[in-house]
């Protein structure tokens, strides 16, 4: 499916503890932006797919394998990644990376804490590696800002960490603070 | 006084999983080779005990994210014998289009951004981006084509979820396939154009004697379909799989390995066996290119693999672009059954070769019995006596070139260690 977004949040995550982060702040966002029925999709998680958006200059998904934000990436000019890390920071600690900073200045504490970026990968293609390879092949869009949140438990059958879910509602509320999209009452009040 | 070397990798890049490899040496002999998989086991198959046999195709899709629909299609066909289910001609067609997104998906990503970068002595397909950006973003394109028709056939691009034990839970709208034909034309030729940049490589000159192992089909190239064949004239019918190959613990590695009963030799799966016991069944545009490369018949380098990629990745375009084009919306999506105690194995061709299932479930429909055994596992003991042949051609370098050119090695085969875990970091042993 061809993604004709302006901006696309992605929610890179996996079923492992505290890798789940990515997913519950992209499906919290989905919600305060829908104005359908309930966010399709949110019982599938750890799959790719749109949820809704209600002024169609926003797409939100979910990703498990991190290359596949690279499909997603034509037309889009604005790209939000939020995935868990690992850092020396404690959990819960919330990194906003800038791409134009991050891909130039290799001495800073944000590139070292989007080293260790995302939990599992596939082939070696953690969101790091596919936003290299896309600035490669000259599919980068204009901006891009990862949130990196610290976690601590990344183990099958782990639950999520009372200190990472803590900053969800936080790190939702900065990201829609960056990106303008109209949410739910707004939208409403927009007619 | 001989010398011990050992040579260790800790973590296998560019493969799907966790996996290592540790190499003994004694002077020039090499004492040992360990594929040393440590992913932890998953269970799949104690999972699936006690499930409705509903849940299978779903279950076992979540084994891998790059191969689900070969576990789903050999669950549902071992399923539907088990049941006694005919399918239909065009669920049978439909299964094979849904096969050939995978392959395309799978092949595209493999050539280009895993195992193209070896031969120009880069570490990654980011680095080969740098010298080749229009190569890497084709490899790129195709992957997503390939990702785009499980969406639209399979209702999602990881992890279908439209496949179901009799069919499809509902056949797509002309429309939704139609709209990838162009697409799809274009990566016809890309995937042409690839293949012929692919045979330019500089292979090494190694030569293996392999029994190599593969479903042959009378009309069709394998995918879900046909007998067990193998280059040594071996010819059984997958109900036979078991009398013929058995899995085997070893101690450095959660997979299981499986060898040839009888001789307990190693044998090869995957498209170097395909192309190699297959060629003629291959579509015209694939023979042709096949003909025009370096891929001599049968072909025993594992480098070339590659190559045999390449093929299949113009079979799979040119076999999907026919069915794509033909596609009307056919009823019934899937074909109705009702439960019975029963048993049912299959076989299909994934990505990476030859899978197996089989299954027995009860009669309420539970599952009560589960055996999967995935390519890589059949893979694994091939690649270690692979190895073994290969590291003298590679000892002469220090470790760090020498760990480089064996995971080359592994690479060939596109090992999905997560896969057979139910399986890489280099380790090299040289003694003083």
């Amino acid at each position: 499916m061809a993604t004709t977004a302006h901006s696309l949040l992605v929610g890179v995550g996996s079923m492992l503890g505290d890798d789940q982060i990515g997913w519950m702040v992209a499906e919290r966002i989905a919600g305060k932006l829908s104005t359908g029925p309930a966010v399709s999709g949110s019982a599938e998680r750890g799959a790719a797919f749109l949820l809704k958006s209600p002024s169609g200059n926003i797409s939100v998904r979910l990703a498990t394998i991190p290359l596949d934000v690279l499909d997603w990436m034509d037309g889009v000019r604005r790209l939000h990644v939020v995935d868990a890390c690992r850092s020396l920071h404690p959990a819960g600690k919330v990194h906003r990376l800038d791409w134009s900073i991050l891909a130039t200045n290799t001495a800073n504490d944000s590139r070292d804490s989007a080293l260790r970026i995302g939990g599992n990968t596939t082939h070696d293609f953690g969101i790091l590696e596919v936003l290299k390879l896309a600035e490669q092949t000259g599919r980068l869009p204009d901006e891009v800002v990862i949130w990196a949140i610290d976690g601590k438990r990344f183990e099958l059958g782990d639950r999520i960490t009372d200190e990472v879910e803590q900053v969800v509602s936080s790190v939702v509320d900065r990201i829609l603070a960056e990106i303008p999209v109209a949410t739910n009452s707004n939208a409403a009040a927009a007619g | 006084m001989s010398k011990s070397r050992s040579i260790k990798v800790e973590a296998l890049t560019r493969v799907e999983g966790e996996g290592g490899l540790d190499v003994t040496m004694n002077g020039d002999v090499v004492e040992d080779v360990k594929l040393s998989i440590y992913e932890p086991p998953r269970f799949f198959e104690g999972f699936l005990r006690g499930r409705p046999l509903e849940e299978v195709p779903d279950i076992t899709a979540r084994i891998c994210g790059i191969c689900p629909v070969a576990y789903q299609m050999s669950a549902v066909h071992a399923l539907e014998q088990a049941l006694k289910v005919e399918i239909t001609p065009e669920i049978r067609r439909m299964r094979r289009l849904l096969y050939c997104g995978e392959w395309i998906e799978s092949h595209g990503l493999h050539m280009h951004l895993l195992h193209a970068p070896d031969f120009f002595g880069v570490n990654s397909g980011i680095e080969l981006a740098a010298e080749f950006p229009d190569e890497v973003n084709r490899g790129l394109r195709l992957k997503k084509h390939g990702n785009e028709l499980l969406e639209a056939l399979g209702g999602r691009a990881i992890h279908p979820i439209n496949v179901c034990v009799g069919g499809f839970y509902r056949a797509p709208k002309r429309e939704e396939l139609q709209k990838l034909i162009p697409d799809f034309e274009w990566g016809l030729q890309a995937a042409i154009d690839a293949t012929r940049w692919v045979a330019t490589f500089d292979f090494p000159d190694f030569q293996r004697e392999y029994d190599m192992v593969a479903m042959r089909h009378p009309d069709h190239y394998p995918l879900n379909e046909g007998r067990i064949v193998s280059t040594s004239g071996m010819e059984i019918d997958v109900a036979d799989y078991e009398q013929h190959f058995a899995e085997h613990h070893v101690a450095h590695s959660t997979a299981l390995q499986s060898l040839r009963t009888g001789d307990q030799s190693s044998y090869h799966v995957g498209p170097l066996a395909r192309v190699n016991l297959n060629r003629d069944r291959l579509s015209e545009s694939a023979k042709r290119v096949a003909d025009e490369t370096s891929l001599e018949t049968p072909c025993h380098n594992p480098f070339k693999a590659i190559i045999a990629r390449g093929i299949e990745l113009i079979h799979a375009y040119e076999e999907a672009l026919t069915i794509l084009r033909e596609y009307r919306p056919f009823r019934p999506s899937r074909i109705p059954y009702e439960y019975q105690v029963g048993e049912g194995c299959a076989a299909t061709e994934a990505p990476r070769g030859l899978i197996y299932h089989r299954y027995r479930i009860d009669e309420n429909g539970k599952v009560t019995f589960a055996k999967i055994i995935p390519p890589t596992s059949q893979n694994q003991r091939q690649i270690e006596n692979d190895l073994r042949a290969w590291l003298p051609h590679v000892l002469q370098d220090d470790d760090r070139k020498t760990a480089f050119d064996c995971e080359r090695l592994i690479r060939s085969y596109d090992p999905c260690i997560s896969c057979s875990t139910h399986f890489l970091k280099l380790n090299i042993k040289r003694a003083d």
